[in-house]
């Protein structure tokens, strides 16, 4: 398989901030490529970069052999990009925003018209399409927010974060429409920081955190990262910080990591089973409320909490 | 191109659907004409007094010279005197004038508001304008005061500026006598030594000559536009004003839209596709323009039909509010590029239109403001609106005006350029 997109040392500074610190990766034609981190990652940066909106400080990428830096134009033309907000013209109806931004593309009026009665059926909005668009749900808004972004049949779509904000049954309409585009051979970057999503749709997943990736494989490979261990997940009540329990989980035999993270503490430990009750008890020694538990396969969490030390999630 | 005209068709529909915006923009500045008019112009009230007309001033002459005689004379034309100069009929019906020997008790009726304003004339005013020992050199007059009613600001000013105006008038006529003596003596024609006996009935033809002369700049300076009873009229300068003073609002909201849409994510969106920054800034600019244009269209048209005032000749008309918009666009654009978001833009624009309305006199006639004032005032697209669509409406053409659309033109294309480049380091 091809690589349609490639990045090498990809680097952006904000004045003394680097937001993104060298990232390097490739996509392969006709595969889901997942960037998973934490907000404030770099993940935006880095889509921004490759969408030509932001020129890099250092770096180049080449997608579909054209350079972003030295050939953005060409770039656009093979990229389509759905952004994290909701980027479309609230006043105008469906059909209007769909037509506005084809022509944007430079699409003939004849296969405009087509594309946008073809887009409106994908995304379930036919109905709807000469409703001005503020009237409609927020997943209706997500649905044409990608429509705009597959409007112009492009090779690849960069996807940042589509599912944000939105009810769970939008996000799984959401993700069905992500692999139906997959199957249909669209090349796809996903950002997300949400572990189940990457681990659903990606082929392969490049972890970044702190403007670095910090690994980047298929989801077996990265596991194989942190061997057997399972995670154990306490979830405390509302009011209490897991701190004290993290740090005293530190010290149990069959420990690796302990972090906490809002209102629940993050374990990675050989046998959750086994665990479990040390666990539950030296909560209790501190007064620590449980209010549920959950144990894990080894998954991506544990990935980036063996890689980083934290959680992914906040 | 295509995409530019994507770009405005879109703001252009976007404008048109903001219902509640479009009446405001456009009822607004109507319905302002129409209350302001009323209330400085007393239209209804029966009133023939229609404000600038008939103004109650009061003059003291402490000089015992010629010139000062003939100050109060201009003021205060006798029949004989509008007979020899038709013009003087206008200062005439523009000033009440009462002559006083009583300084102190004028000061007094002025500040009981029974007099708009006194103007006190001192000793030695004459002999401060002749030149001494027969030699042509400049002297500052003595001083003319005028003391005015704080409440009637308006007729106090106009009052300063008429008597500001015939004092011009009668210095360029003692130094164009000064001259005059100056060649007499170079020529042999007059002895040094007479020069000083002769010089009063020398300089005193060529200051009557030049006042009587020059007055009729003065007449247009004070007045404007004149209604049927040959008072102000109110609406007609106010229905021009109005539009402009709403045409420089809606292009800086016009302009921001720049920033909403970044704030969006709509401009990023547009920033990714293939075009470049220039086309993009080019469509905001277009769909702005035609707003401002569809605005001016309608303001125009409604001066018309509802105040029944005709804005001139089509051509004129047409070519000078294409500039006018084209100039009100680019400072719209210009408070957009300085500012960080469309909050910021939204405050400098108030600061900058409230500015320049105070200083173009969208609310007051400029000719009461101090000349310095009036100058400044041409920064704004206000300023040249106002006084061109007032020339328009008293039949100018094309050759009249068009250094004013060339100033526009110019001011345009600056500011358009300047912020075409602070736009495109910001989005690069």
């Amino acid at each position: 398989m091809n690589a349609i997109l490639e990045t090498h040392e990809l680097k952006k500074n904000f004045g003394d901030l680097l937001a993104v610190k060298g990232v390097s990766f490739a996509i392969e034609q006709g595969e889901i490529f997942s960037l998973l981190g934490p907000n404030g990652a770099g993940k935006t940066t880095t889509i921004s970069m490759l969408s030509t909106l932001l020129a890099p400080t250092s770096g180049d990428a080449t997608i579909g052999g054209y350079s972003i830096t030295r050939n953005p134009m060409q770039v656009r033309r093979l990229i389509g990009v759905v952004p994290q907000e909701i980027a479309l013209y609230e006043d105008l109806n469906a059909r209007e925003n769909l037509f506005f931004w084809g022509r944007m593309y430079g699409m003939n009026e004849r296969q405009l018209s087509r594309r946008v009665d073809e887009v409106l059926e994908q995304t379930g909005l036919v109905d709807k399409s000469k409703a001005a668009v503020k009237t409609y749900s927020g997943g209706m808004k997500r649905r044409l927010n990608i429509g705009v972004g597959l409007l112009h049949g492009p090779q690849i779509i960069f996807m940042d974060e589509p599912t944000v904000g939105i009810d769970p049954q939008s996000r799984r309409n959401i993700l069905d429409a992500v692999k139906d585009l997959n199957r249909q051979g669209m090349t796809v970057l996903y950002t997300t920081h949400y572990m189940e999503e990457a681990e659903e749709l990606s082929n392969r997943v490049g972890i970044i955190d702190h403007g670095q990736m910090i690994a980047c494989g298929t989801q077996r490979e990265l596991v194989q990262m942190v061997g057997q261990h399972e995670t154990l997940r306490l979830h405390l009540n509302d009011e209490t910080s897991g701190e004290p329990l993290s740090q005293a989980l530190h010290q149990l035999p069959g420990v690796f990591q302990a972090s906490s993270l809002d209102h629940q503490v993050v374990v990675m430990v050989n046998s959750a089973e086994e665990t479990l009750a040390p666990a539950i008890t030296k909560a209790n020694e501190l007064g620590i409320k449980i209010h549920s538990v959950e144990m894990e396969e080894p998954n991506l969490e544990a990935v980036f909490l063996h890689l980083t030390g934290r959680a992914l999630r906040d | 191109m295509k995409q530019v005209l994507n770009i405005a068709w879109k703001d252009i529909k976007h404008m048109l659907r903001d219902r509640t915006g479009l009446v405001i923009n456009l009822a607004a500045p109507l319905l302002l004409t129409l209350a302001i008019a009323f209330a400085f112009s007393g239209i209804g009230s029966g009133s023939s007094d229609n404000g600038l007309k008939n103004i109650p001033v009061l003059v003291v002459n402490h000089d015992s010279g010629q010139f000062g005689a003939e100050l109060v004379q201009f003021l205060n034309p006798s029949a004989a005197d509008i007979a020899s100069y038709p013009n003087l009929q206008q200062i005439k019906d523009l000033l009440t004038v009462t002559v006083t020997s009583d300084e102190a008790g004028a000061r007094q009726q002025v500040n009981d508001g029974q007099a708009a304003a006194v103007i006190i004339i001192p000793a030695g005013f004459s002999d401060s304008l002749l030149p001494t020992g027969g030699t042509a050199n400049s002297q500052t007059h003595s001083v003319v005061q005028v003391f005015g009613d704080s409440n009637q600001q308006l007729k106090a000013s106009v009052t300063e500026s008429v008597v500001q105006s015939i004092i011009n008038q009668m210095v360029a006529g003692t130094v164009a006598g000064q001259v005059a003596i100056q060649q007499l003596i170079s020529s042999g024609r007059l002895p040094a030594a007479n020069a000083a006996q002769q010089a009063p009935s020398l300089i005193q033809p060529l200051v009557q000559n030049t006042l009587s002369t020059n007055l009729v700049a003065l007449d247009r300076q004070v007045e404007g536009p004149t209604s049927s009873s040959g008072g102000f009229d109110w609406l007609t300068y106010m229905a021009p004003s109005m539009a402009v003073l709403y045409l420089m609002f809606t292009m800086s909201q016009s302009a921001r839209t720049i920033l909403q849409e970044k704030q969006m994510g709509t401009l990023p969106r547009m920033l990714v596709s293939p075009v470049s920054r220039s086309t993009v800034l080019g469509g905001k600019l277009l769909g702005a323009y035609a707003d401002g244009l569809l605005l001016m269209a309608v303001l125009i048209l409604g001066g018309k039909f509802l105040f029944n005032i005709s804005y001139g000749a089509f051509l004129p008309v047409l070519l000078f509010t294409l500039a006018l918009v084209a100039a009100a666009t680019a400072w719209g654009m210009i408070e957009a590029a300085f500012a960080r978001s469309a909050a910021q833009a939204n405050q400098v624009g108030w600061i900058i239109n409230l500015s320049f309305a105070a200083l173009a006199g969208n609310f007051v006639p400029r000719t009461s403001f101090p000349v310095w004032m009036q100058q400044i005032g041409y920064i704004s697209p206000n300023a040249w609106g106002i006084e061109t669509y007032g020339k328009l409406i008293r039949g100018a053409s094309v050759a009249d005006i068009w250094p004013a659309i060339a100033i526009l033109v110019a001011m345009a294309i600056v500011l358009f350029g300047l912020s075409s480049i602070i736009f495109k380091r910001r989005f690069a």
